[in-house]
């Protein structure tokens, strides 16, 4: 009953069905076919299929049918870039180029499942050659030699960018412990806030090593050795995604990320506010402030009428409740064209508070 | 229904003015004490003169439990004091009965409850401004009246209308940003002196009730019988505008007044207001406004005072298309200073009122008004003081160090912890 977004992978969702659910209605509810959730309750058959699809919170993939127990659920449009066990969507002929712009990889590895999105490349070109992998996998490989993400939004479109292009580095909303109220310029979660910072993957050194050759960053870290030396702790990644020539860059992305304390850190902010990803979807930063644990940044923000020191982190993924009266729809194809069925009567819809995962 | 006859404190609820409490209640011992470890149960009835008296004290109750605003409260009992001390409120239930107002209290007692130590945490940084300031200046008080303190910048003292010498830790020229911890040990009959509070006076009582917790007032008229004060500054005459006083030592000087309106819509039209944070440490009230000729688009206003400082923080929100000016108002002579405008000459209390902003670039002085420059600002933040004693101030009651400190942003958290 929750639908689980993150950054580049492919998420899931679950819906349970509640036993009034007519047999016609279950029969439409086939492998592949998609279930499009929106904020409101709507009358569909009055809307056209771009007219959902925009104002949709999500959409997902049908893979688990309605069985005995009536739940049905799947992963996210991700899924048609290959599935988690890399499968699906799979190269079978060779997608190469020497020097291909962000666009032309796109458009090569592109699957006819999605529709075109918005490329914004930030320069330059990568190497590469792909086959036999996910279309998911070379695509990881070569945004990270770009240093761009992919994202497909509710409407199938594969956008990819920047972080900072995708989902704007401003702090739209708040999370403090004793918040809930919002002001004219950021949304106020009142949120518990579940911290563990755990150094047993802290790196100062990363070695990677992709099909072209291998790379380097980093060196010794700030923390001493029971001897008084400055500790050098090295990670060694074997990384076939790697466009070649592009191993240095990757290195240093991924020290940078393994050496920081940011790095170290597993928070999972519990908010209540429905529809969430309307505020806070997965890749937007979020301002956290909790001074007493030390969880506060420097740059002053006035928010609730008083001076606050927030952190602006990443979330990386959003785990949210499926809430009446959000409409839950099934977009199937009939007769040439999608359709919708309405699914939102014999949902049994939950409540309770979404779950922000930050960094990683 | 027999009541107890000795008295106790419960947070600020049966406190005297003198100590930080609206001295308008006297509340007495609970009927029922339940110690079972850390844990302390209380139950108890309050019997007042009128209805309302009991519906405002069940209202402090309440708001006892709102413990992100107040994490720990001291309690005090007269006759057994072996219990006073911190504690935190982890429930609450008050509500009429016969005979009066029963209430009861879940509470635990902090370690070291009796005399436990204050982390008081606090980071400041240069607030964003157009006047090419580069430092400010900051008060940050001890909390309470501290038997040991080892405070935050430069010790000093200022007279507090709670009747006591207040410690304050000032500094001038800051930047940050910093975090700074400050360390000090107070008594539970002495945490609430000279800290920020706010009062209404409610209107058949005719004499001010402390507001516990964070609330919100449907009612404008309300905001007409609200007051803040911290002892070193008490406003009140709550609507579009501000009107201030200063304790000089002695006496409240006589009020100055402050208008916040648009430059092209006029003066504000006000609903309700909120109590957005009330701590020791710093009270801040939401005041909803909005322009009939704006096409009643809403606009904040949050007016707020901090523990040991005499600036009134004046912050003006809307969603875009506002272009905040801020007018004080009288006939007296004003001078442009950096960022806003100081009295020219002392007035009849022998002060002088000072407003600045952080963005109000159209400093006019004759006009005794700050305003910004365009529209496309954004929120203005205003600070309305007055240098007590005028030109024969010094140190940190000069104007230049008080209009330095509305550009410094402070956030105080203080944490009750054990020795």
């Amino acid at each position: 009953m929750t639908v689980y977004e993150r950054v580049q992978t492919l998420g899931e969702w679950s819906v349970q069905l509640r036993p009034e659910v007519p047999k016609s209605v279950r029969d439409l509810i086939t492998p592949l076919t998609h279930v499009v959730i929106l904020p409101g309750r709507v009358y569909a058959p009055r809307l056209s299929d771009t007219a959902v699809l925009a104002s949709a919170l999500y959409t997902g993939v049908v893979l688990q049918t309605p069985g005995q127990s009536l739940g049905i659920g799947g992963p996210g449009l991700g899924w048609w870039l290959g599935d988690a066990n890399n499968n699906g969507a799979v190269l079978e002929s060779l997608v190469t180029f020497s020097a291909g712009s962000l666009s032309t990889w796109v458009t090569a590895l592109k699957p006819s499942a999605l529709a075109a999105g918005t490329v914004t490349s930030p320069g330059g070109t990568v190497g590469g050659a792909y086959q036999w992998v996910t279309r998911r996998q070379a695509l990881d490989g070569v945004c990270g030699g770009f240093g761009v993400e992919w994202q497909i939004t509710p409407a199938f479109a594969l956008n990819v960018a920047t972080a900072a292009t995708l989902y704007s580095t401003a702090p739209v909303a708040i999370a403090t412990a004793t918040g809930g109220g919002s002001d004219t310029a950021l949304v106020g979660l009142r949120a518990t806030v579940d911290v563990e910072q755990d150094y047993s993957e802290y790196t100062s050194k990363v070695y990677v090593q992709g099909p072209g050759g291998a790379g380097v960053s980093g060196g010794a870290s700030t923390y001493r050795d029971g001897q008084g030396n400055l500790a050098t702790v090295v990670r060694f990644v074997d990384s076939r995604d790697t466009p070649p020539g592009s191993e240095g860059a990757v290195a240093s992305d991924l020290v940078n990320l393994w050496s920081s304390a940011a790095g170290q850190r597993d928070i999972r902010i519990n908010a209540r506010r429905f529809a969430i990803t309307r505020t806070m979807s997965a890749g937007k930063y979020l301002y956290l402030y909790d001074p007493r644990f030390s969880f506060q940044g420097t740059t002053p923000v006035r928010f609730q009428g008083v001076w606050t020191f927030p952190l602006a982190v990443r979330v990386m993924g959003v785990r949210w409740p499926i809430e009446a009266p959000m409409s839950v729809l099934l977009r199937y194809y009939s007769g040439g064209s999608y359709v919708y069925a309405d699914l939102s009567d014999y949902v049994a819809y939950e409540s309770g508070d979404a779950t922000l995962e930050v960094g990683g | 229904m027999a009541v107890e006859s000795s008295t106790c404190t419960i947070g600020r609820i049966g406190l005297a003015t003198a100590s930080g409490g609206d001295g308008a209640t006297t509340l007495y011992e609970p009927a029922e004490i339940t110690q079972s470890g850390s844990s302390l149960s209380l139950s108890g009835i309050q019997t007042e003169s009128t209805v309302v008296k009991l519906m405002w004290l069940r209202d402090e109750f309440l708001g006892l439990v709102d413990s992100a605003s107040d994490p720990v409260i001291p309690c005090t009992f007269a006759s057994y004091t072996h219990l006073d001390g911190f504690y935190r409120v982890n429930g609450v239930n008050a509500d009429r009965a016969p005979g009066g107002l029963a209430w009861s209290l879940d509470l635990t007692r902090i370690t070291d409850w009796g005399h436990p130590r204050v982390e008081q945490v606090a980071t400041y940084a240069l607030v964003t401004n157009v006047h090419s300031v580069t430092g400010g200046s900051y008060v940050i008080a001890a909390p309470g009246v501290a038997d040991a303190y080892l405070g935050i910048g430069t010790q000093s003292t200022r007279s507090n209308a709670d009747g006591f010498t207040q410690t304050i830790g000032t500094d001038t020229n800051q930047a940050g940003p910093t975090t700074t911890t400050g360390y000090g040990q107070v008594q539970p009959s002495n945490w609430y002196k000279g800290s920020c509070r706010a009062e209404l006076n409610v209107a058949s009582l005719g004499t001010y009730y402390t507001v516990v917790g964070r609330r919100s007032f449907a009612d404008p008229v309300d905001l007409a019988r609200l007051r803040l004060q911290n002892g070193n500054v008490r406003v009140s005459g709550l609507n579009s505008a501000v009107s201030a006083e200063w304790w000089d030592g002695s006496a409240w000087d006589t009020a100055e007044l402050v208008s916040l309106s648009d430059v092209t819509f006029g003066a504000a039209s006000t609903t309700g207001f909120s109590v957005l944070r009330n701590t020791p440490e710093e009270v801040v009230v939401r005041i909803a406004l909005y322009f009939a000729s704006f096409s009643n688009v809403p606009a904040f206003m949050d007016v707020g005072i901090r523990r040991g400082s005499r600036q009134v923080l004046i912050y003006a929100s809307g969603y875009g298309g506002n272009q905040w000016r801020a007018t004080i108002s009288g006939a007296a002579a004003y001078t442009a200073v950096t960022g806003g405008i100081r009295e020219t000459s002392n007035n009849a209390a022998g002060n002088r009122t000072i407003l600045v902003s952080n963005n109000a670039a159209t400093i006019t002085a004759a006009s005794r008004r700050v305003q910004q420059s365009t529209t496309s600002v954004g929120n203005a933040l205003f600070g309305f003081t007055s240098e007590i004693a005028g030109s024969g101030s010094a140190g940190v009651n000069t104007a230049a160090f008080q209009q330095a400190e509305l550009f410094v942003a402070v956030a105080e958290t203080p944490m009750v912890v054990a020795l």
